[in-house]
């Protein structure tokens, strides 16, 4: 994940405000489950075949993905957990000290709103799993509204149990997806190598030629080259590494080595559940209906619940159920979360409440999921730069001659420098990508630079001597 | 190793030998398709009992 929200460990309500003591920190192995259960979820089922329906190649996508994912692991190893392990702090504490509690608050709603679109579309993937036996009709790849009665039933009654139990059992989903996760990432192993016999793939050259040279993309679809895959694996969790949110996990490592412990869910998560579901995915396009589909010029629906249960039964409708469920909960959650920082007097559950409703209410439109490539970049596009506050703050505030953790030393809530650099360069780059058709993606890294280069020129000229 | 921990690490074997059995054709479709439900509720019933208690030890 996706860019799905890592499930909150208990100890990230400790040291929320202090350095992490050494006798809390914890070895690489802490790390290396998590990351490989936390990113097999719910939305690996639609991000897989989403790349089919871009037409990428064989070679795009084996080490295209192979690539994005590796830079993805250096980005988490080389800056996250090397300024987490420096400076042993919450991303919000970390904030809070350089930009101000009151910046801190806008971050949170971006971020508490994005949350919940993601979720929406974890919603949405559950909802193709639980129709089948209602003889649900799947939306299509470019649906964007609700395609009927028995549809909007389906998601608003998911949507109430996720948010109901995300507000009131969250510890109990918690655990749970600790023991769904090695089931999960077995079962889509199991989806791959079924598909893979259903193909006909008998060596790796029969393997090759299911992608080949790639294909023309499915209407409504954008091309996807050799640099869109490489940089969109990169970056679609972009919030976390570059944007350092995960600075929040990596302050217990007790060394920065501990960052290369990401592959585990890389290589499990981002590589071989992807392409599992990409050849489910490539499957079912060869069925009748999808060809007749193709040849009437309209793109087959991604539906994980179908695909999932003609390969390998009611397994894998529990697979697509549970994958979203457990990843949905969490970033309900951290939705609520983020809310509550605005708006302190709610009380906890009825915050996670309102996420989870307007979570829900995402579920309801398709387009999410359905256009979750696209929604993904732009999620890592808008909260990316902020990491670069941080990193720039962190390795460069001596050099450019500005003072480190300003709003801090300063005794200033809000810090128009950072805010600044953060909307011109979204700004900026975005309008590059909407009025000069540049995928969001390649956008990502020049946004980040010039959001981390522009708060040092802007404080250079607006801090005030302490 | 208790005998629990041990029929959870079987249960998650079938899970990973079932589909290869598929493709090998030495299972057909619903064989593979039960194992795999079978190994399902095996690792859910058996894994509840200990692996949240390993990690809170961790």
């Amino acid at each position: 994940m996706i860019p799905e929200a890592p499930p909150i460990p208990a100890e990230v309500h400790e040291y929320e405000r202090e350095p992490v003591p050494a006798s809390a920190w914890k070895d690489w192995k802490s790390f290396l489950g998590m990351y490989a259960g936390e990113h097999a979820a719910g939305t690996e089922f639609m991000i897989g075949p989403l790349f089919l329906t871009a037409g990428v190649s064989a070679f795009d996508l084996l080490v295209g993905l192979f690539l994005g994912n590796l830079l993805a692991v250096l980005s988490w190893r080389y800056l996250t957990a090397a300024v987490a392990t420096d400076v042993r702090l919450t991303l919000y504490y970390q904030l809070e000290k350089i930009c101000g509690r009151r910046l801190v608050t806008a971050y949170n709603l971006a971020n508490g709103i994005l949350f919940c679109f993601l979720a929406g579309a974890m919603i949405t993937v559950s909802a193709t799993a639980v129709g089948i036996p209602f003889d649900m009709e799947m939306p299509k790849l470019t649906d964007t509204t609700p395609n009927g009665l028995t549809w909007v039933i389906v998601v608003l009654a998911i949507g109430a149990v996720i948010s109901v139990v995300a507000a009131r059992g969250y510890d109990t989903v918690s655990k749970f997806a600790n023991i769904a996760s090695p089931w999960m990432v077995l079962i889509f192993l199991a989806c791959g190598v079924v598909a893979l016999k259903g193909l006909g793939v008998a060596s790796f050259a029969d393997f090759w030629n299911i992608f080949g040279e790639g294909r023309e993309p499915f209407p409504g679809q954008i091309k996807y080259t050799f640099w869109h895959v490489v940089m969109w694996s990169w970056f679609c969790n972009a919030a976390m590494h570059i944007g350092m949110s995960d600075l929040s996990v990596f302050r217990y490592a007790k060394k920065a080595s501990s960052g290369w412990t990401t592959a585990a869910g890389m290589y499990v998560g981002h590589y071989l559940a992807w392409i599992s579901a990409c050849l489910l995915y490539a499957l079912y396009i060869r069925s009748g209906d999808a060809q007749a589909m193709l040849a009437a010029g309209e793109a087959p629906p991604v539906a994980p619940g179908p695909m999932t249960y003609q390969a390998v039964g009611v397994a894998g409708l529990i697979t697509v159920v549970v994958a979203g469920w457990t990843t949905a909960n969490p970033t309900i959650y951290r939705a609520g979360l983020a809310f509550q920082a605005i708006a302190p007097k709610i009380s906890t559950p009825r915050v996670t409440m309102i996420a989870g409703a307007v979570a829900t209410v995402a579920g309801l439109f398709p387009a999410f999921a359905m256009q979750l490539l696209d929604f993904v970049a732009v999620y890592g596009f808008i909260l990316a730069p902020i990491g670069a506050i941080i990193v720039f703050d962190h390795y460069f505030a001596g050099k450019a001659g500005i003072i480190q953790n300003y709003a801090e030393k300063a005794g200033i809530n809000f810090n128009v420098s950072v805010l600044l650099a953060w909307l011109i360069s979204m700004a900026v780059f975005y309008s590059i990508s909407a009025f000069g058709g540049v995928f969001l993606s390649f956008l990502t890294l020049p946004a980040w630079l010039a959001c981390g280069a522009l708060y040092l020129i802007f404080s250079k000229f607006l801090q005030k001597e302490i | 190793m208790s005998i629990i921990k041990i029929i959870s690490y079987l249960s998650l074997l079938a899970l990973l030998l079932a589909p290869i059995l598929f493709y090998a054709d030495v299972l057909t479709g619903n064989q593979m398709n039960l194992t795999l439900l079978a190994g399902t509720v095996v690792w859910f019933a058996s894994a509840s009992t200990w692996i949240n208690k390993a990690t809170v030890e961790n």
